[in-house]
């Protein structure tokens, strides 16, 4: 029993070892996606960034520049949130005079 | 294999109505119909570009644009056959090839184990273990692209933390260091698809007979190299097959993270074929050389089937 026990321990261990070592590079790449360019760059990294800093999510879905328009064409958003908008308002246009045409 | 059975067994009944007859061939015009799009789509994107290189390969075509394109025959293939920068970046992709395949078999048999083995949350562990597969490539050659960085990569900063480097290192600044850490990235997204394909293979082994080995009183090694190794045998075939082939042509990860730099260090075939065609524009060579790939890769695969065959638990 005293062995299956330790085992069973050695088992968890294992597995806690790959799970780090398999979460440890995504982690990263997740708290990066958060942290301000300064301290990414700093010499003696700081892992945990002291703010939050959700500009570049921003960026991605409401920004101007080229990366993040790409990026919204590749997620097949190619229109603009407000061409988006503008065309809801002249369909919704069309719609209603469509019905009050008589057929 | 069902379908050629079926139809080398003659069960048709001898004779039948007209009108079934009749229905019968209009249900096949409307199955060629029907069948129509999905062939003219396969011959187009598949068939078309395949033939088309190999027509390419035997002319001289140095443009995209090209007006005139001698035929040169076989110049282009033995052009590249006497070319060093050919057989470079070969021995490069044979090493690739062999370490990365290695060591996702090997890593993946141990995380197989303990995703077969018994945890206390053994569905999050096995959750925690598809992430790197469901990683798409490119994201994962951006990921540790960044992490090797040679001014702020975290893996200079967790082993200069450690106390294990003094200084930083360019990871990805010389020629073999390069290609072994496009290494490491491979082997950890591919890991866990290899260890997937193992654990497949593990549930499948009847547990009666772990308990006869331990009656036997079978040590853990033993049982490992008498059961569990001839049992998986169809799945590492399937596994080391598949991640041969993908491994020797292995393009994206190194476009990605490398470019085939530095020095050419990390420039594995499919790249210099890639290269050779697009970015020097000698479509005629790098026809040429895509098509030894494809040799290459063939006597591989005739290989390996030959060696499997001969194991009766083999599937291929």
């Amino acid at each position: 029993v005293k062995r299956a026990t330790r085992n069973s321990l050695l088992i968890h261990l294992a597995a806690g070892v790959v799970a780090v070592v398999i979460l440890a590079p995504f982690a990263w790449m997740v708290i990066a996606s958060v942290s301000p360019q300064s301290m990414l760059i700093a010499v003696p990294l700081k892992w945990i960034p002291d703010h939050l800093y959700l500009n570049r999510y921003v960026q991605i879905f409401t920004g101007a520049d080229n990366a993040a328009q790409t990026f919204r064409a590749a997620l097949g958003q190619l229109q603009s949130q407000s061409w988006l908008e503008s065309s809801a308002r002249t369909r919704s246009r069309d719609c209603a005079s469509a019905a009050a045409k008589p057929r | 294999m069902s379908v050629a059975t079926l139809e080398a067994t003659p069960v048709r009944p001898p004779e039948r109505p007209p009108a079934v007859k009749r229905k019968r061939e209009n249900q096949g015009r409307l199955a060629f119909w029907l069948l129509l799009p999905a062939g003219v789509a396969v011959f187009g994107v598949i068939v078309y570009p395949i033939l088309r290189t190999l027509f390419i390969s035997f002319f001289q075509v140095d443009s995209a644009l090209a007006t005139n394109t001698p035929f040169v025959g076989f110049s282009n293939y033995l052009h590249v056959l006497g070319s060093g920068a050919f057989w470079a970046s070969m021995s490069r992709t044979l090493y690739f090839t062999l370490v990365s395949t290695a060591l996702e078999l090997f890593f993946g048999m141990i995380v197989a184990g303990l995703l077969n083995a018994k945890l206390r949350a053994r569905w999050l562990f096995r959750a925690v273990v598809i992430i790197p597969w469901a990683l798409p490539t490119i994201v994962n050659a951006a990921m540790w692209k960044g992490i090797f960085n040679a001014q702020y990569g975290a893996l200079n900063a967790l082993l200069s933390q450690l106390g294990i480097i003094q200084q930083y290192q360019a990871w990805l600044g010389d020629p073999t260091v390069a290609l072994n850490m496009v290494i490491i990235a491979d082997v950890w997204k591919n890991t866990s698809l290899v260890a997937f394909f193992l654990l497949a293979g593990l549930t499948a082994i009847p547990g009666e007979l772990y308990e006869s080995a331990k009656m036997d009183r079978a040590s853990w090694p033993r049982i490992f190299r008498s059961i569990v190794l001839p049992m998986l045998v169809p799945s590492i075939s399937i596994v080391l097959v598949l991640r041969t082939v993908e491994a020797f042509k292995v393009f994206d990860i190194i476009y990605a993270m490398t470019r085939g730099g530095p020095v050419n260090g990390t420039q594995t075939v499919a790249y210099f074929a890639y290269t050779t065609a697009f970015s020097n524009q000698n479509f005629g060579v790098g026809s040429a050389l895509s098509y030894i790939i494809v040799i290459v890769i063939l006597a591989l695969t005739a290989i390996y089937l030959r060696l499997l065959r001969r194991s009766e638990m083999s599937l291929l």
